[in-house]
């Protein structure tokens, strides 16, 4: 039912984000064969700060639908950071099979030069922007120096370490592998040949994460048309085959660990994975990649940095990961990679990931994670219903 | 109590000597430092206002590189059970012994951790 996908990524966009925004989704529902005003449904997601420098939008669904000229029946949005996307699509399932609409469409992305510009990072927004409150208790959280969500990253990676006794090693494999799936993706922003040295010879940004383990955040708009209008569409016809989400809202010193995340949740039990074709996981460090194996089980607790030594995950290999390159490749726009994935699985299931495709990839197992300090997870299995 | 109340009482227990307050669920034991009226564990209401010593574990930590300034943040576990995020004055490693001193600027209050 996804009938149409479409994305623009710039390193920097001279322009408004309703452009971009108002563009992707025409290209999009060009592949889908379908025009603007059929849209029924407008999901979206928002992040303070990613819109035309804006801290937040009065009403962004309305604001998007009067740029966009559509009257639709439903709108809503996901705050679910970079796990937002993925939830958008399995939503839009639903409301489909509901019978509540014909048509959706999920748009995720905006402008991140804009914060990026001020030196800041999306979950330090408050140090650009007065009077925006990050937790309930911003008075107790609020007037120490961090670099979220570099730093929060930088301490699940320390403590894994500490642990497990991971290295910096297994971690920069993750950016050496899915740079060579970046080789030859035209999407991607970075696609010189990378070596562990390379990794570790770079910058550290926060002990232990360097410079090329973090995404590089960008401009840019992924839009995906879900319809059950689909007859002028040549995209297979892919169906939603497990879903799980979870939500860790809680304050990350109070959970039991920080070196979970809610992917344990709701990754848990959701599909058989040795039938999965490829896996697209969220890469936003190359830690929470890490994470991610061992939490939707691909590896034990504590195991993840042995998973990649033992494993080849390129698209080539045995257990192809982020076979596009990820986001640590092709940047991430508005600082939600969400899209990315998806749009990287979609490719890949309709064999169109010129020299990156997995060959005979039917099945693919997606995660996002998002949110402040890694809140939200959204496990997702695409492919056909047989 | 009403949170202003809990923060009332933080602030009494800053003010004094820089000590770090916490929460105690007096039903199920529960220590927690973001302030709630009630117990997130077991949803009681019967809490009460506590000093820390203060002293605590390092429970795991950064060191950040930024514009050519460095600093190193991370999270302290207290010996009363509760976490916090912090800044550290010293290089530390994961288990560290440290001393955890808070201080309110303006609106916010500022958690500085040195070892002992
Ligand atoms: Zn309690």
């Amino acid at each position: 039912m996804i009938v149409g996908f479409a994305s623009n990524l710039y390193k920097k966009y001279e322009g408004s984000a309703f452009e971009i925004l108002a563009d992707t989704l025409f290209s999009a529902l060009d592949v889908a064969g379908l025009n603007k005003d059929e849209i029924d449904g407008l999901f979206l997601t928002v992040l303070p700060g990613t819109f035309d420098g804006y801290a937040t939008l009065h009403f962004p669904t309305a604001q998007i639908a009067q740029y966009l000229g559509i009257k639709p029946k439903f709108t809503k949005v996901f705050d679910y950071g970079g796990a937002s996307a993925l939830s958008m699509i399995y939503h839009a399932y639903k409301a489909i099979k509901a019978g509540e609409g014909d048509t959706i469409a999920c748009i995720v992305g905006g402008k991140a030069s804009d914060l990026r510009g001020k030196g800041v990072t999306v979950d330090s927004v408050d140090k650009a922007y007065a009077d925006v409150s990050i937790t309930p208790f911003d008075r107790l959280f609020r007037g120490l120096n961090d670099l979220n969500p570099v730093s929060d990253y930088a301490l699940v990676a320390n403590r894994h370490k500490y642990l497990f006794g991971s290295t910096d090693e297994q971690r920069a494999l993750i950016a050496v592998r899915q740079r060579f799936n970046a080789q030859n993706n035209d999407k991607a922003m970075f696609r010189d040949p990378l070596t562990v040295e390379q990794v570790l010879k770079s910058s550290i940004v926060a002990e232990p994460l360097r410079l090329l383990e973090i995404v590089y955040p960008i401009d840019g708009f992924h839009v995906f048309i879900v319809s059950k209008r689909s007859s002028k569409s040549n995209l297979r016809p892919i169906d939603v085959l497990a879903y799980g989400e979870a939500h860790w809202t809680v304050m990350p010193t109070e959970l039991d660990d920080i070196i979970y995340t809610p992917a344990v949740q709701s990754a848990k039990d959701i599909f058989n994975l040795n039938k999965v074709d490829a896996f697209e996981l969220y890469d936003s460090f190359t830690i929470t990649v890490m994470l991610q194996v061992e939490d939707i089980g691909l590896a034990e607790k504590g195991k993840g940095g042995e998973f990649f030594e033992k494993h080849d995950t390129t698209y080539l290999g045995d257990i192809p990961i982020n076979t596009g390159g990820g986001s640590l490749n092709t940047g991430q726009p508005a600082y939600m990679s969400g899209g990315v994935i998806l749009e990287e699985a979609l490719l890949q299931l309709n064999d169109m990931a010129k020299g990156h495709q997995v060959k005979d990839a039917d099945t693919v197992f997606l995660n996002g994670i998002g949110g402040w300090n890694r809140a939200h997870s959204v496990s997702l299995v695409l492919g056909e219903e047989k | 109590m009403k949170l202003e109340e809990i923060y009332a009482k933080y602030d009494e227990i800053i003010r004094k000597d820089s000590s770090l307050p916490y929460i105690k669920c007096k039903d199920c034991n529960y220590t927690f430092f973001y302030a709630r009226h009630f117990c997130p564990k077991c949803g009681s209401r019967n809490i009460e206002v506590l000093k820390s010593s203060g002293i605590g574990k390092v429970f795991s930590w950064t060191k950040i590189y930024r514009k050519g300034e460095t600093w190193i943040y991370g999270i302290v576990e207290l010996e009363e059970g509760f976490r916090v995020y912090c800044n550290f004055t010293d290089n530390v490693k994961i288990g560290d012994k440290v001393k955890v001193k808070i201080v309110r600027n303006d609106k916010y209050y500022s958690i500085l951790a040195s070892r002992v």
